[in-house]
């Protein structure tokens, strides 16, 4: 018994694939037999430890029972789907009529460059603000 | 063992007494609690619809086993996985202090490394062969079971599960 396991011998060990003169080895063999029992020790902490710390959990999280979902639910979705749909075929008429043909013409307007040049000047030019045009028309002429 | 379809009368009992398991495969393989709680609750939902096409040819275990690792398979295939993999980067599966309050600090912390090397060496693996891995050295089912889980032939099963031990032993020997 002068040569030990190979990696792979080991792992067939470990499994249960070995031969029987490697797991007769791997019993005789102080050294090839604490690699198989190391892994094996490690791979059973390992699973003790994964079963408190799911039993734990179960312990902290209540059991959800599986049931079917309830016909009053939905239901409910379904009211809740048509209601949405009402509300977007009364609501469509607004919102359509608030884009009328004149703000998409302004818009169009303004992306020709001479237009925008057009609409700089005459912003330039004037001697108040536009919005404030309307209330200026109203006042007397100070000029002498 | 009981007789399978009697075992589906009582659904409610079926969850509970099903649950650990389910939840601790797909906890170990996802290793993310809220996850695996979500897709537990996918998989007995699953073996609920489907419970009338139970033939009884395997056990229910085995059954809910081939549901959860189905779950995982398309988990992982799933463009959500793919995302959260990236922005992940860490998962929050660390193991909890030993909770053996007889042995020392120093044995628990001992013990402790080596339960997170194991689970840290699983990553390592293909997603096939941590599944193998984990129905045989997590829930105890032997290689026919694992084969009717998986759906893979019992030699397949073998090479796969010689190849995970390899492997993982491979990385405890270079982490320790």
């Amino acid at each position: 018994m002068n040569r030990h396991l190979s990696e792979d011998q080991i792992a067939r060990c470990i499994v249960g694939q070995a031969t029987t003169t490697q797991l007769q080895h791997a019993r005789e063999c102080p050294e090839c037999g604490a690699e198989v029992n190391r892994f094996t020790k490690c791979v059973a902490l390992f699973q003790s430890s994964m079963h408190e710390h799911i039993k734990d959990r179960i312990a902290l999280v209540p059991l959800v029972t599986v049931s079917k979902p309830s016909r009053v639910g939905t239901r409910m979705h379904r009211w809740v789907l048509v209601a949405a749909a009402a509300v977007i075929l009364v609501v469509l008429p607004f919102i359509r009529t608030g884009n009328s043909p004149a703000t998409s013409e302004a818009v169009s307007i303004e992306t020709d460059p001479d237009a925008v040049m057009n609409r700089v000047n005459l912003d330039l030019a004037r001697t108040v603000p536009a919005p404030m045009e309307p209330l200026m028309l109203g006042l007397p002429d100070l000029n002498p | 063992m009981e007789n399978p379809a009697l075992e589906f009368e009582n659904f409610d009992r079926l969850v509970e007494q099903y649950r650990p398991r389910v939840l601790r495969f797909l906890y170990a393989s996802l290793r993310d609690m809220d996850l695996a709680e979500s897709l537990a609750q996918d998989c007995f939902w699953n073996a609920y619809k489907s419970r009338s096409n139970f033939r009884g040819d395997c056990s229910v275990n085995t059954w809910l086993m081939r549901i959860a690792v189905n779950l995982v398979r398309n988990h992982m295939q799933s463009r959500r996985f793919q995302f959260w993999k990236k922005i992940q980067n860490t998962d929050n599966g660390e193991m909890r202090e030993w909770p053996d309050r007889s042995i020392s600090p120093e044995e628990s912390a001992s013990i402790r490394q080596q339960v997170q090397s194991v689970w840290d060496a699983t990553r390592t693996l293909s997603n096939r062969q941590r599944t193998v891995f984990l129905l045989r050295y997590l829930e105890d089912l032997d290689i026919a079971e694992i084969a009717q889980s998986t759906g893979l032939t019992e030699n397949s099963v073998k090479v796969h599960l010689f190849r995970a031990v390899r492997g993982i032993r491979k990385r405890l020997g270079a982490s320790q």
